[in-house]
């Protein structure tokens, strides 16, 4: 409907075309360094691999083993759970409209380690049949990330409206609930169980093995699919809920869709690797201010930067004080807190 | 042309709790007019305006746009029939202005590059693209939000039935020379078989850019019709409760109200 209200010059819109392209170009950027750090994390450790060795067949036995069955399984977990929880970063804050927004806020991550941590503590108990017990961790963690994020959703629309105020005063109100109970478990477990416990609440890539890891991977690259088709109707929240729903965007069914497909991938991500500090926060954050705030591009690069930086902590959690290792939360916690004030100073207060 | 067109209300009501907003508004918002709502504050244009959009649910009667009960049609299908412009409103992330501008487009890719064209070229804001959106003033914020509720009407070419631009108070951050801007092009969209609809608080430039005026106070219609009927000094002097006089200025050919 070119109505030709002026002549029209052509060179106008060149410049947006280019910064789009060269934003495109960042993404791809990210996923090859994410590449390159995932084959270092391959390599280095307290037994050094070479890589042409594994691919030609002349590494020894024992090099294989601890390729096959140690490091590729715990590499490729701190990618998918950088990419993870990288990802929901981004979408929480889109969703909040707040740069503050982590998956932690909303209770999430406290309401799957709380139905981890119960299975821990109260696990031996149920007497589970043998081929269900490596998943109890991983299910009693998504479970307890989706009765909270559920019981946020039901809580949040039972007032008719809901408001992106009302589910961070009701987050806040879980953590505090999941602190409980985690506090409650904490105290009912035996020293062997304590000791688990807090490790695991440390976090950790220690433990990925490939029966958990699979299905993990399904349900976290899921979570990241969903996640990246919303990508546009997130860019339209932005304008307000209002204006995002005269643009056409259902924002009932986005606020959903987000709040789901975060549930289940950071409910995995807890499950298998504890609770880990800051990577929501600190990913998107930082993919804004090389690429933009546009989520097309926003959310490939938070999961690209999330997996690349998740792997380089855990080889420094590695390496650090060989042949032990320190749990990856203390990594990202140390460089992930000082970041955290520095954007609470920034940040205008919304 | 069998199907009726039309943005209309009929019998609109609209109550927050025990507190009525809207009663009984009955009007008819033509395609190829501009409708300009005015009255106090507190009088229910702004709460008409998100009626007539969609946005709120009328607790009583019904708004049609070309024939259909807006409760009829989704989101997306009402998206491509009407654009809204609300009062300004803030983005929390660093978005360029050609960002937020394309976000008001629902066609196809390869209109864009012309549609943004267009209203870049025609809402003249050429000198702020490439810079931040929250950093522009707040009058140049409302330009680019008009410009994209623009680009926003522009974006439907897939059918013929006409379509509504709703303006809530487009100019309320603009100096006298935008605001006038703003308002030509709002006339100007008139000739795409567009029906405008504006909450105007400036008297004179309703009884200027208007076709008909919708005179509002606690939300019911005290008068519709051509600015020449509805611009009487008793009757704005009553409504307002303070003393205005209507009077023609011969040697521009209008209506003006004085305080």
């Amino acid at each position: 409907m070119a109505t030709g209200v002026l002549g029209s010059d052509p060179d106008l819109t060149l410049d947006v075309e280019k910064t789009l392209r060269s934003r495109r170009t960042k993404v791809g950027i990210l996923a090859i360094g994410a590449g390159v750090l995932f084959c270092f994390g391959l390599v280095v450790g307290a037994v050094p691999l070479s890589l042409p060795a594994i691919v030609t067949g002349t590494a020894s036995e024992f090099e294989l083993v601890v390729f096959e069955s140690i490091r590729a399984p715990r590499v490729i977990l701190a990618g998918f759970v950088g990419a993870a929880l990288g990802i929901a970063g981004a979408a929480l804050q889109g969703l909040f409209r707040n740069p503050l927004a982590d998956p932690g806020l909303i209770g999430v991550s406290a309401g799957a380690a709380l139905g981890a941590i119960s299975m821990i503590v109260l696990g031996e108990q149920l007497n589970l049949p043998e081929w269900i017990e490596p998943y109890a961790i991983p299910l009693a963690a998504i479970t307890g990330a989706l009765l909270v994020t559920g019981f946020l959703y039901g809580f949040a629309s039972a007032f008719g409206h809901f408001s992106i105020v009302t589910l961070l005063l009701v987050g806040i109100a879980i953590n505090a609930l999941s602190t409980v109970g985690i506090g409650a478990f904490e105290y009912l477990s035996d020293d062997r169980q304590l000791r688990s416990l807090v490790f695991w609440m440390m976090g950790s890539f220690g433990r990925a093995q490939w029966t958990t890891l699979i299905p993990a991977m399904m349900v976290m690259g899921l979570s990241i699919g969903f996640l990246v088709s919303q990508a546009r109707s997130l860019d339209l929240l932005q304008l307000g809920e209002a204006d995002a729903e005269f643009l056409g965007v259902n924002t009932a069914r986005l606020k959903r869709i987000v709040v789901i497909g975060t549930a289940f991938g950071v409910g995995s991500a807890v499950a298998l690797s504890g609770i880990i500090g800051f990577v929501g926060l600190v990913v998107p954050h930082l993919v804004r201010l090389m690429i933009g705030p546009g989520h097309v591009h926003l959310l490939p690069g938070a999961a690209f930067l999330g997996a690349g930086l998740m792997i380089a902590a855990d080889m420094v959690a590695r390496i650090i004080i060989v042949p032990a290792e320190i749990p990856v939360s203390l990594v990202t916690s140390a460089f992930g807190a000082p970041f955290f004030l520095w954007l609470i100073a920034r940040v205008r207060p919304v | 042309m069998s199907r009726p067109i039309g943005l209309d209300a009929e019998g609109v009501c609209f109550s927050h709790g025990a507190v009525s907003i809207l009663n009984e508004v009955n009007g008819s918002f033509a395609p190829g007019t501009v409708t300009a709502l005015i009255g106090p504050n507190g009088a229910g244009k702004s709460t008409l305006l998100r009626v007539l959009a969609g946005e709120l649910k009328p607790s009583a009667g019904c708004v049609r746009m070309n024939g259909q009960s807006l409760d009829t049609l989704s989101s997306q299908e009402l998206a491509l029939k009407r654009s809204v412009m609300s009062q300004s409103s803030r983005i929390v992330f660093d978005f360029l202005v050609e960002e937020v501008l394309r976000m008001g487009w629902l066609g196809s890719r390869q209109g864009l590059k012309q549609g943004l064209e267009n209203v870049i070229v025609a809402c003249e804001i050429e000198p702020l693209l490439g810079r931040t959106f929250n950093t522009l003033s707040g009058g140049e914020q409302q330009r680019i939000q008009f410009a994209r509720a623009l680009l926003q009407i522009r974006s439907d070419n897939a059918t013929h039935d006409p379509n509504y631009l709703l303006l809530d108070e487009p100019t309320s951050n603009l100096d006298v020379a935008h605001e006038l801007a703003v308002l030509r092009l709002a006339r100007e969209v008139i000739s795409d078989q567009v029906g405008v609809v504006v909450v105007l608080h400036d008297l004179n430039l309703a009884s200027r850019f208007a076709d008909q005026l919708m005179l509002l106070k606690n939300g019911q219609v005290q008068a519709l019709g051509a600015p020449e009927e509805v611009l009487d000094s008793e009757l704005l002097s009553q409504v307002y409760a303070t003393p205005l006089r209507v009077e023609r200025h011969n040697e521009l050919n209008r209506l003006m109200i004085y305080s």
